[in-house]
């Protein structure tokens, strides 16, 4: 029989790690990170009780020392083992929270756009309106119906995000759903539904990773501020934006460093994803392959052997 | 006149003897018809397609772009029929319409013993395996983040022709070869090829649903003139060896001659002149269609400079607003009064000529 050769495609994450290096970085850190939340009971040096950190009214306010590499609060606390356990709350946080956020977005905007008509009008004036609300009322009024925790702070978090970020997918994805082929899916016998999973989705994925990469670092503050008003996990458990909100802020002049941990390991992690999104993004969409940088210098030369070699063969 | 048959295999690409059984196989599972006694497979009666014009903020209508007005016409199974005509002139609006995605206006489509216009959106994608299209651009119609194999498996999943993935490799794979395209390129992305090779993978992925009919529309105009002639005779050789219908829409008289066997002449959204291909090529009745082939180039210079070049005046009138009487009275040199207060009915003259002139009729 006539076999058309498929030969396998490189596996992503082969592919991330040998053309995307830094892409591959953020892989490692966001990693990193989630093992150091798993973990956090076997690494931290001053172990938790009840969820909190024991404090100890003597040795507040340290500077970084051997015995507390990192400093202590002003209650005496181990920042070193209290960004630890705050990792939890901040990675879990950050990372549902996004993609809840965009799972919500893309569902609601690509319904939105593709069935179009009487539903795109009603959804979307109904995405208006809730635009017009203040996000952080809304977000209050939901968490004192809900009352605090993790769960009812994720939903609280992503589920406004998701709504207000559906209209950016729905534009992406009108333009999407009147290009040739989306509309060549409806005369091969397609429907709606798999117009909008196999042709809107993926050509407005590279979109969405990148807005997905760009809030997680806004996930992690947005859950620093319900902290700061209350409504956060629980006012003693850990997490990083309740420290740079709450003590590092306020101990700013005296203590400079309660502010200048959590604002790093912040960063880094916002850094991460944000690098990791656009590697992810690039390999995702095959034209940007082999754009800027991609082939330069020696790797040119060498592609340009390998080619040579391949064509003598034939 | 060229041989039809001989022409197609003159350009022929070469096939393998894998693809040759393939279809044949197709072919035994076609009902054998004689020539004398096909099968009609497509009908279109007083076809209307009319858009709104809307104004103002509450989209108030104040009338109508008349694209298709009461065109009829009827296709035989194995036979092409060309639409030919200006730019507006109905030409792609007729494909959508028995593709169904617009709304019409009015009339009956009749294709296989089903009534088109009554199916519904759920019932339409049943029939869409049987009648798919062909599109003009084929940079807009393959999506770029799906491999070639994925596009021509595009049908096949919808319609879960295949049960494993050795057998979707075969189906990619004889597609290929069938459009002339080496299986290799099955990984390939679309941005890899050129506007020739994308075409073709266009085309293996409306025949990867094995379908008895496929509206071609403009699928030449955006290529080379070289290319244009592969890609004919691809279609027409897939035509003889698979026996599908065709519509075929073009503006190039002499693509569309060398392709039909039947031509529909449009102007302003109405069918001027229909009839067998040689016949109105060698007999055409209608002014229009006089002017048209006189207009198109003869590969011979000295009977292109003899001959008698019909030039039209003036612009096609808006179809908003269509003229009362003959759709074509304001540009034709025979008009007379008659022509603009009545609208002349389509006769039939003999032979299967059927034409729309009152001129024609008063003969």
């Amino acid at each position: 029989m006539a076999k058309s050769e498929m030969k396998k495609k490189p596996s992503f994450l082969h592919e991330l790690f040998k053309t995307k290096k830094i892409a591959a970085l953020g892989l490692c850190l966001l990693i990193f990170f989630l093992l150091v939340a798993v973990f956090a009971d076997v690494i931290a040096p001053v172990k938790a009780v009840d969820g909190q950190i024991p404090t100890s009214v003597l040795e507040k306010l340290q500077p970084p020392s051997l015995k507390h590499p990192f400093g202590t609060d002003s209650v005496g606390r181990d920042l070193l083992s209290y960004m630890i356990y705050g990792c939890r709350t901040s990675v879990i946080l950050g990372i549902v929270c996004t993609l809840l956020s965009t799972i919500v977005s893309l569902i609601i905007g690509v319904a939105s756009a593709v069935i179009g008509g009487w539903f795109d009008l009603i959804v979307q004036r109904f995405v208006d309106a809730w635009q017009c609300v203040p996000g952080m009322l809304i977000m209050l009024i939901m968490m004192s119906i809900l009352g605090n925790g993790l769960i009812q702070l994720i939903i609280v978090i992503s589920i406004p995000a998701g709504i207000g970020g559906s209209r950016m997918v729905r534009s992406a994805a009108i333009a999407v759903k009147d290009s040739g082929y989306a509309k060549m899916s409806t005369m091969l016998g397609g429907g709606q539904l798999w117009k909008m999973i196999q042709h809107v989705t993926p050509n407005i994925l590279p979109m969405i990773i990148m807005n997905l990469a760009g809030s997680l670092g806004g996930v992690i503050m947005m859950e620093a501020s319900m902290n700061f008003l209350g409504f956060g996990v629980s006012v003693n458990t850990p997490s990083w934006g309740a420290m740079l909100s709450g003590q590092g802020r306020s101990n700013m002049y005296v203590a400079p460093w309660l502010a200048m941990v959590p604002g790093i390991a912040i960063a880094i992690m916002v850094f991460a994803s944000a690098m990791l999104g656009d590697g992810v993004r690039d390999i995702l969409d095959p034209r940007l392959k082999g754009g800027v940088g991609s082939y330069s210098g020696s790797k040119l030369k060498k592609i340009v052997e390998q080619k040579k070699q391949d064509l003598n063969m034939i | 006149m060229i041989d039809k048959k001989t022409d197609a295999y003159s350009l022929e690409i070469g096939v393998s003897d894998e693809v040759k059984e393939l279809i044949d196989e197709r072919i035994e599972q076609q009902p054998k018809v004689e020539k004398s006694a096909r099968r009609e497979i497509l009908r279109v009666d007083n076809l209307k397609m009319y858009f709104p014009v809307t104004k103002g903020l509450f989209k108030r209508t104040v009338g109508y772009v008349k694209a298709v007005d009461d065109v009829s016409f009827r296709i035989n199974q194995g036979e092409t029929l060309g639409i030919v005509g200006e730019s507006g002139s109905g030409k792609s609006t007729i494909g959508n319409c028995v593709m169904r995605n617009y709304k019409i206006t009015g009339g009956h489509m009749m294709f296989d013993g089903l009534e088109l216009e009554s199916q519904t959106p759920k019932q339409m994608r049943s029939v869409h395996k049987k009648l798919t299209m062909v599109t003009q651009d084929p940079y807009a119609s393959l999506d770029p983040r799906k491999t070639v194999s994925d596009i021509i498996l595009e049908g096949p999943t919808i319609h879960k022709m295949y049960s494993s993935k050795g057998e979707a490799r075969d189906i990619v794979g004889q597609m290929l070869e069938l459009v002339g395209l080496n299986p290799k390129f099955a990984e390939r992305f679309p941005h890899e090829f050129s506007g020739g090779q994308r075409q073709r993978i266009s085309i293996a992925r409306a025949l990867a649903l094995e379908p008895s009919f496929i509206v071609c529309d403009e699928i030449v105009s955006a290529l080379d003139v070289s290319i244009q002639a592969q890609i004919v005779s691809l279609m027409m050789k897939v035509q003889q060896e698979l026996g599908l219908t065709y519509i075929f829409i073009g503006h190039d008289l002499s693509v569309v001659r060398h392709i039909s066997n039947q031509v529909a002449v449009m102007y302003l959204g109405k069918i001027m002149e229909l009839t067998d291909s040689d016949e109105l090529y060698n007999r055409p009745m209608h002014p229009y269609t006089q002017a048209l082939i006189s207009a198109a180039p003869i590969p011979n210079p000295t009977a292109d400079r003899a001959r008698e070049r019909i030039l039209l005046d003036g612009e096609v009138p808006s179809p908003i607003n269509p003229p009362k009487g003959c759709n074509f009275c304001t540009r034709c040199r025979f008009a007379d009064e008659r022509c603009r207060q009545e609208e002349p009915e389509m006769i039939d003259v003999g032979n299967h000529h059927l034409v729309a002139c009152h001129r024609v009729a008063g003969n």
